[in-house]
């Protein structure tokens, strides 16, 4: 089928919570509670590293209905909130409640009542007394302090990657260039703070309510605190505003099911800005170290990194972040020898954990900070440079993962080039004053799509009915984010039938009621899930086809969503109809998919920027994102998923930090001291799609959600050194940091 | 909270005769600030119904605004753009559009945060407040009454108007540096006011605010006003008053050049003024 004929991929589509969600209409979690829940807020830590010696609850508990559970009450069982799949084995440290207070925002009780403002009212009145103990704020003295924040001896989470002969290529280099750049704490900011519902049902079922985007993963999760199989553990995705990962790991859902069962009510937990901010999880600071041998030709030989990641309180999901930079170090230029070295560290700090990008927003910000630097230390041109660089078409990883797949990065590069006017722009332009000087930048990068020949498994089974009036239901397991994923699987799933889009309905995640899928996270959704929705409805016109072959006596085929058979024309409702009274035999197939690729997708951004050397302030022009997505299923879902990933990424570049004092106390609880881009300093977002059909995917389609926001940060912190001159490393370049170093120069 | 009082008038006001009553006007600070945290005994008279602490009108060469006037109000006002331009300017860009709807002059003022972006424009323009109590009415330069996050004002005083000399031949400008372009606070502003004269700026005032306090006078700016050279010595003498209001604090530098960027921004502004009204 030609890309012009298709009737939904690639087209607009409208998603049907858009009118909803507009209206300020659209049902969240929570706003339908049931009947007789409780609702939750927890006491957090007002200190960053501190033994609980004294809870007096007492002036709250005299609030009527008010319930205090505090970390006495609670399990010690230890978890690892980043731990989707039983068995992972990540080192346990975190329990629901404790006594030990890690950082500010740790969780030490929670405090229960009829409604939110009387249990907030009843939290006011408790009286914590702490021992402090000394602050870990330092993530370079984070190993010799360690056992003043964690009784389990262990002062960090080394790992290792390596493939080639390093030694002999740095041996043989003609070069050696080496920086070292740091990428801050960051916060996800998702409209919904958290929260989760959960409730106790007979027969020992525990059910929970949760915005998550691992269903399976957070059954896992509440199954360490609870005794229960993961039979009687229901998890149900609930409408969600907003996670960027910040959901992914289960913060609030195991105290929140943990408390239902002990008081035998429904509860509720819920936070506000400052507790979401405080006490759930956060984008890893890393600090590293990246060293390129080149050939005198300009050619990497080998790369050398060490990294230094910071966990905050509790190792999370960050061992695993760290390791998966190292793993896709190797799949943007050919390195023909690499090592990855890397340790995480606990500080008296926010966990970390996912954010979207899951590492790549790291190791990518470092790699083409550096790639800019050591061109510019080398007198290279750095698109030169790239192009001479960059994997191509069908590469094999050398580092052992999938193959690269059809690569598209060089033909982002060079029409992205182009497109952009780099040639034009990119020397510095002072203004008469000397005080503006306007310049451009760009980074590439690269991300995966799901998780084939990593450490972790892949598989998702869906099942699709076409009901008795023509209309299908796919029933998924997997979360809509915000992103217009189960819209984008609607287009696959009428693409495919025939089915018109809007009587098309998408099912998201029910433990108790749907197949297995591992989640949406590793940007494997569209790529995996997708490809699973358009093999189901291939096999749902298959079954459909057969049957009304034998039914109508001749051969049958779908078009343009009815059924031909010989000569005869015949709506899809009333073929469904008449196989299932005749034949009785319902349209209703099951297909599990478990991908055999894992291509990577890639991304070059070029930014234009001026910069105030007085004020520090950068004015992030024009703006140019060029994505190799394979083929767009709906083009408007993945141009907002670049304008936000845009938006992020300057935040990430320019602004957005949770900083602490050396005493461990977080210098920003709102939106007043943590400071975003906004609307007005938004630049227009030009998106450029190069679309070459990747195999493996549906119709070609390839990951877009997270890499969108791993090139914005380098892109910009390159047009910034180039304006200035400078080697600016530290992120975010605030106003003070920039002012400064244009004083230096 | 135990009582919400909604008067209509200050004399209703002041004879509610109740001790530790809360004032609130557009409470966008108010608000944040107690949500939740209001003790079981509060009393808070919401001063919203109150029309004599309204309008903006000219009445014997003085330009009175109430105090209820809004950010959105004031830069609107015909009457405040041409007699109060400073005012205007830091109005406009105070908050977001949804605050400004809401936010009061009087609140900016009572509220005393030493980020606030109205009081170095009102102090620059020579404004006064005509503060009330039950016991009367008396008026204090704005610059007086606002403090270290804290203003000046007696128990059960408020803030009912604003006096401000309007005079046609001066000219004044307002400008603050923050973390974007809009919808944020100052990291530091400054107001000036001054009358054109053949070149130079003559009775200047000039004050910077977030420097600890909302509004702190610049004399040695004032000087350098009316003297030629202005553009070389205005950023000189807005960075020795930051050495000396902020010393060693680790913002200074940065504010030092944020000054030196407001100082070259504060010339073009007035000279534009000032070719605008020849």
């Amino acid at each position: 089928m030609n890309k012009e004929d298709y009737k939904y991929i690639g087209r607009c589509v409208i998603r049907e919570d858009a009118a909803d969600k507009v209206r300020g209409a659209y049902d969240y979690l929570a706003d339908s509670l049931p009947q007789d829940t409780l609702v939750g807020v927890p006491l957090l830590s007002s200190q960053p590293n501190a033994l609980v010696k004294n809870i007096d609850a007492s002036e709250a508990e005299k609030i009527e209905g008010v319930v205090v559970l505090t970390f006495r009450d609670a399990p010690e069982n230890k978890y690892n909130s980043g731990e989707w799949f039983p068995g992972q084995n990540d080192f346990r440290d975190e329990s629901i409640l404790t006594g030990h207070a890690r950082h500010v925002g740790d969780r030490i009780a929670l405090v229960l009542a009829d409604d939110e403002k009387t249990a907030r009212r009843a939290l006011s009145k408790i009286k914590v007394e702490y021992e402090p103990l000394p602050v870990v704020a330092d993530i370079e003295k984070a190993e010799e302090m360690a056992h003043f924040l964690h009784e389990d001896g262990e002062e960090s989470f080394p790992g290792k990657l390596r493939y080639g002969d390093v030694e002999a290529a740095f041996a043989a280099a003609a070069h050696i260039e080496s920086d070292v750049v740091c990428t801050q704490k960051i916060h996800h900011a998702a409209l919904e703070p958290h929260c989760v519902l959960a409730i106790p049902r007979p027969e020992k079922v525990i059910e929970l309510h949760t915005p998550c985007q691992i269903i399976f993963g957070v059954q896992h999760a509440v199954a360490q605190v609870l005794p229960l199989p993961l039979s009687k553990i229901r998890v149900v995705k609930a409408n969600m505003g907003g996670t960027f990962g910040g959901k992914q790991e289960c913060v609030f859902e195991p105290l929140c099911a943990w408390a239902a069962w002990k008081l035998r009510r429904p509860v509720f937990i819920t936070t506000d800005r400052g507790e979401t901010i405080a006490a759930t999880r956060t984008r890893a600071a890393a600090r590293g170290r990246v060293t390129t041998a080149l050939d005198a030709g300009g050619r990497i030989i080998g790369r050398k990194f060490e990294i230094l990641m910071d966990a905050g309180a509790y190792l999370t999901g960050t061992k695993k972040v760290m390791m998966v930079m190292g793993k896709k170090a190797s799949r943007l230029y050919r390195v023909p020898a690499l090592s990855y070295e890397g340790r995480v560290v606990r500080t008296s700090t926010t966990p970390a954990g996912a954010c979207r990008g899951y590492g790549s927003p790291q190791i990518h910000t470092i790699t083409e900070i550096h790639t800019d630097l050591m061109c510019r230390r080398l007198g290279l041109d750095p698109l030169r440079f790239r192009l001479d660089n960059l994997v191509h078409d069908g590469d094999k990883d050398l580092g052992g993962a999938s193959d690269i797949g059809r690569a598209r990065v060089i033909e982002c590069l060079r029409e992205g080039a182009e497109r952009f006017g780099w040639c034009e722009c990119r020397e510095p332009v002072t203004s008469a004053d000397g005080r503006f000087v306007t310049a451009a930048g760009f980074a590439c990068c690269t991300h995966g799509n799901g998780y084939y020949k990593t450490a972790y498994h892949d598989v998702t089974r869906m099942s699709l009915r076409i009901l008795e009036d023509g209309s299908a239901i796919l029933r998924t397991a997997i979360h809509e984010l915000g992103s217009g994923s189960i819209t984008a699987l609607a287009q696959i799933v009428a693409e495919v039938t025939g089915i018109d889009v809007s009587r098309v309905t998408v099912t998201e995640g029910d433990t108790t009621f749907s197949s297995y899928d591992v989640g949406c996270q590793a940007s494997r959704v569209i790529y995996v899930c997708g490809e699973c929705a358009r093999l189901v409805s291939e096999k749902a016109v298959k079954l459909l086809c057969t049957k009304a072959s034998e039914l109508y006596d001749a051969a049958a085929e779908l078009r343009g969503g009815s059924l031909v058979a010989g000569d005869k024309e015949i709506g899809l409702g009333e073929v469904v109809r008449d196989i299932m009274r005749k034949t009785r035999c319902s349209i209703d197939v099951s297909c599990e998919h478990a991908p055999e690729s894992n291509p990577a997708s890639f991304g070059v951004h070029f930014a234009q920027i001026t910069a105030d050397k007085l004020t520090g302030l950068v004015k992030v022009g024009r703006y140019l994102a060029v994505h190799d997505v394979g083929q767009s299923i709906n083009r408007n879902f993945v141009e907002g998923q670049i304008y936000g990933g845009v938006q992020m990424g300057i935040g990430m570049a320019l602004c957005e930090e949770l900083d602490y004092g050396a005493d461990g106390m977080p210098k920003a609880d709102n939106f007043d001291k943590y400071h975003m881009v906004n609307a007005p300093d938004m630049p227009e977002v030009e998106v450029m799609l190069i679309e070459d059909e990747e195999p493996g995917g549906p119709y070609g389609a390839k990951s877009i959600g997270e890499i969108c926001t791993v090139p914005v940060a380098a892109a910009v912190v390159n047009a910034v050194n180039r304006a200035l001159g400078t080697s600016l490393t530290e992120l975010p370049l605030t106003p003070a940091k920039i002012a400064a170093a244009a004083k230096r120069q | 909270m135990t009582a919400l009082e909604r008067p209509r008038s200050l004399s209703e006001l002041f004879s509610l005769r109740r001790a530790g009553v809360t004032f609130v006007a557009g409470g966008t600070d108010w608000i944040i600030r107690n949500r939740g945290r209001l003790s079981d005994d509060a009393v808070v008279a919401d001063l919203s119904l109150i029309d004599e602490m309204r309008g903006i009108s000219l009445d014997g060469g003085y330009l009175r605004i109430g105090a209820l006037e809004t950010m959105t109000s004031l830069h609107r006002s015909a009457l405040v753009r041409k007699y109060a331009s400073a005012l205007a300017d830091a109005a406009y860009v105070m908050g977001s559009e949804q605050i400004r709807n809401r936010a009061t002059v009087g609140g900016n003022v009572a509220n005393s945060s030493p980020a606030a972006d109205t009081p170095p424009a009102l102090a620059a323009l020579g404004a006064e407040a005509v503060v009330a109590s039950a016991e009367g009415k008396r008026r204090v330069p704005v610059e007086e009454i606002v403090g270290r996050n804290k203003n000046n004002l007696a128990e059960g005083e408020l803030i009912k108007e604003f006096i401000i000399p309007a005079d046609a031949e001066r000219i004044s400008a307002f400008l603050k540096v923050g973390s974007r372009s809009q919808v944020s606070i100052s990291r530091i502003n400054v107001a000036a006011a001054a009358r054109p004269q053949g070149g130079l700026y003559k009775e200047g005032r000039l004050f910077v605010g977030t420097l600890g306090v909302a509004a702190r006078r610049c004399a040695a700016a004032e000087a350098a006003m009316g003297a030629p050279g202005l553009e070389k010595s205005l950023p000189e003498a807005l960075c020795a008053l930051a050495a000396e209001a902020i010393p060693g604090r680790p913002t200074l530098p940065y504010k030092q050049s944020a000054l030196r960027a407001l100082a070259q921004d504060l010339c073009a502004k007035l000279a534009e003024r000032r070719a605008a009204d020849e």
